[in-house]
């Protein structure tokens, strides 16, 4: 179903009979295919405007967090990406007869360092249980999950809805944690080759994924936006990452969003029927898929069908910019859950979680706490708190003793552009730049050795490793003859020699042509080399063009 | 505790049941269940429940280093139907 959605793109659509979704049915935004999305998108945002005053979306995340262990969760197989398929296969995850799991302390150990992160309780003892339905990717017939006793419950996070989704300095909300779970991956069901060309009844299996460890992160219906989504997921994300406890990669499936959303009149107290969401894969597809989702249901309601919102699982379609219905065989499943019995509880002592607690990294949430005390403004703090790479390099420069807004406007600016083109990790940057080398340019410009102009021109051999750790930027800046003229009598002795070798321009500029100064900026730039103080420069050439002509 | 409903049990298992089956197997699996059922006749109560036999195991935690399954990967060799390294199976 997923992949032909994805083959629609715009316009192979014919092949589909039925309209795909109730949206589509009822004459609404999807049934005119062929239009560009970004159309519907603007549609979809203007009925959002006019509906927002008069309904309140409900929304609730499940996050499915692979962590990053070197091994599966109940077996010694290794739990990589990309390995050739069924090649990380072993009797316990394939769930031959007669094994046993055994519980990955890794697993366990991160799993603490997360709940404790998300700031919820996690729990001394809690057991594991049987999710039990038969798929052809869950080898044992059941998921080896935490049911009513779960690691970790009540938590929260910081949320920030960026400046550029909200206007003004963005919005600050705690989003709540219900609970977070450990967990087995099921395999991957792949549908290429032979079985996807004959489109014939059967899919193949990859059971590398089956085992692997989870955490099942459940937050509270806290939500009322798809822009406040978006920002949980990524929040969510950060945190995972910040503390080495998974890549949080949605493409490759490290990390998965499940969305649950009803929606209500403003001030009603019961909830709407609840729909989940699933198939998106990234944050930005899941804002979209929400946005989508309660335009549809806003829509049902204000045409007096709110029959028509069913509880039911939908997939977002990126293609077509849509969310439909996945075909139901069945009914609501029984997963007829039972305790474990080849686990014993996990059971965990006060010091252990101590340990951990103590071993807790700095959060994404006192980074950016930090950087606001220092001035920032929202959105840079966001940008430079994002990745834990970036924080230890600009910490790096601010500890050498750059300012805050210069060191904050060249490690946004240029040299992040650097990084994403070259492809270069911040680790591996600062092996090449290092953060003191940076921090002593810095220094240069604020001091007036070189005026930012000059910083900007160096700055690619600071990046091939030219300026050394030391002093080695100001040796760099001297031997090149870059130092900045600031001299007045220097300065002066130039004006000079561009006023007289351009009487003409002189003269108009005198009669009444004041933009002609920047011309005289460029002769002085062009005859100094570059090397022109731009701030003294003006203030000398000002008094020598306003000073009267001699007589 | 109800009887075993052998359509609904065939339909999540994925496995078709001729209407032979279910009215040889429903009373059968009913008597099984009704065996077991006779536990319910002891009195447990203040008895707090025994998720396992061995109530006084701790967690083994088992230390994160990969290693090789004995037997090599002929596991995968077992399965009935393959087509080059996945598994084949029925479209569900």
């Amino acid at each position: 179903m997923g992949s032909a959605a994805a083959a629609a793109g715009g316009g192979v659509a014919a092949s589909r009979q039925q309209p795909h979704c109730t949206f589509a049915a009822g004459g609404g935004m999807c049934r005119q295919r062929h239009r560009p999305h970004h159309r519907r998108w603007q549609q979809q945002q203007q009925q959002a405007v006019r509906y927002k005053a008069a309904y309140e979306a409900v929304i609730g995340i499940e996050t499915h967090v692979q962590l990053g262990t070197k091994t599966k969760a109940f077996c010694s197989c290794a739990s990589e990406f990309g390995a050739e398929p069924n090649s990380n296969v072993c009797p316990v995850c394939l769930g031959h007869p007669g094994t046993l799991p055994v519980l990955n302390g890794d697993m366990v150990h991160k799993a603490v360092l997360a709940g404790l992160a998300l700031n919820a309780r996690v729990s001394l003892e809690s057991k594991f249980d049987r999710k039990q339905y038969f798929y052809p990717d869950l080898p044992k017939g059941y998921q080896i999950s935490q049911y009513d006793v779960p690691l970790c419950e009540g938590g929260w996070v910081e949320v920030v809805v960026p400046p550029e989704q909200t206007g003004g300095q963005g919005v600050v909300r705690r989003i709540g944690v219900t609970r977070a779970h450990l967990e087995e991956d099921a395999g991957k069901l792949v549908h290429g080759g032979a079985a996807s060309l004959s489109g014939s009844d059967y899919s193949l299996v990859d059971y590398n994924r089956a085992g692997v460890p989870l955490l099942e992160i459940v937050s509270e219906p806290d939500m009322r936006t798809g822009a406040e989504a978006a920002a949980y997921g990524a929040e969510i994300r950060r945190i995972m990452r910040f503390l080495g406890v998974s890549d949080g990669n949605m493409a490759e499936g490290s990390m998965r969003c499940d969305v649950n959303i009803s929606v209500r009149p403003r001030g009603q107290a019961a909830f709407g029927t609840k729909v989940e969401i699933k198939n998106m894969n990234s944050f930005n597809a899941m804002q979209r898929a929400i946005d989508f989702e309660i335009a549809r249901q806003v829509q049902l309601l204000e045409d007096g069908q709110a029959a028509a919102i069913v509880q039911e699982t939908r997939l977002w379609d990126e293609g077509q910019q849509c969310t439909y219905s996945m075909r139901k065989k069945e009914g609501l499943a029984d997963y007829r859950y039972f305790p474990e019995p080849d686990l014993p509880a996990l059971v965990l002592n006060q010091a252990y979680l101590d340990e951990i607690q103590a071993s807790m990294p700095e959060l994404p949430r006192q980074v950016r706490e930090r950087y606001l005390a220092l001035g920032l403004s929202q959105y840079d703090v966001l940008v430079l708190s994002d990745e834990r790479d970036v924080v230890a390099y600009f910490d790096a420069v601010l500890a050498a003793g750059a300012p805050p807004k210069p060191a904050t406007n060249w490690v946004m600016g240029d040299v992040m552009a650097y990084c994403k083109e070259a492809r270069l990790g911040w680790d591996a940057l600062a092996e090449r730049m290092a953060p003191t080398a940076l921090a002593e340019m810095i220094g240069l410009i604020e001091d007036g050795t070189i005026s930012g102009k000059i910083g900007k021109e160096v700055l690619p051999a600071l990046l091939a490793g030219e300026g050394g750790s030391g002093s080695g930027v100001r040796a760099m800046v001297e031997t090149r003859g870059l130092v900045q003229i600031s001299d007045p009598a220097a300065l002066a002795a130039i004006v000079d020699g561009v006023l007289s070798a351009n009487p003409k321009q002189l003269q108009q500029y005198r009669e009444g042509k004041p933009k002609l100064q920047g011309f005289f900026v460029g002769a002085v730039m062009k005859e100094s080399k570059g090397r022109a103080n731009p701030a003294e420069l003006n203030r000398i050439l000002m008094e020598q063009l306003n000073a009267s002509p001699p007589a | 505790v109800a009887p075993p409903d052998v359509r609904e049990l065939a339909r999540m298992a994925h496995i078709s049941v001729t209407d032979e089956e279910v009215a040889d197997w429903g009373p059968k699996l009913e008597s099984i269940v009704e065996w077991f059922g006779q536990l319910q006749g002891v009195d447990v109560e203040g008895v707090p429940p025994a998720l396992r036999a061995d109530v006084e195991a701790q967690s083994t935690l088992r230390a994160d280093q990969v290693r090789q399954p004995q037997g090599g990967t002929d596991l995968v060799q077992q399965a009935p139907d393959r087509e080059g390294p996945f598994v084949r199976v029925p479209k569900i």
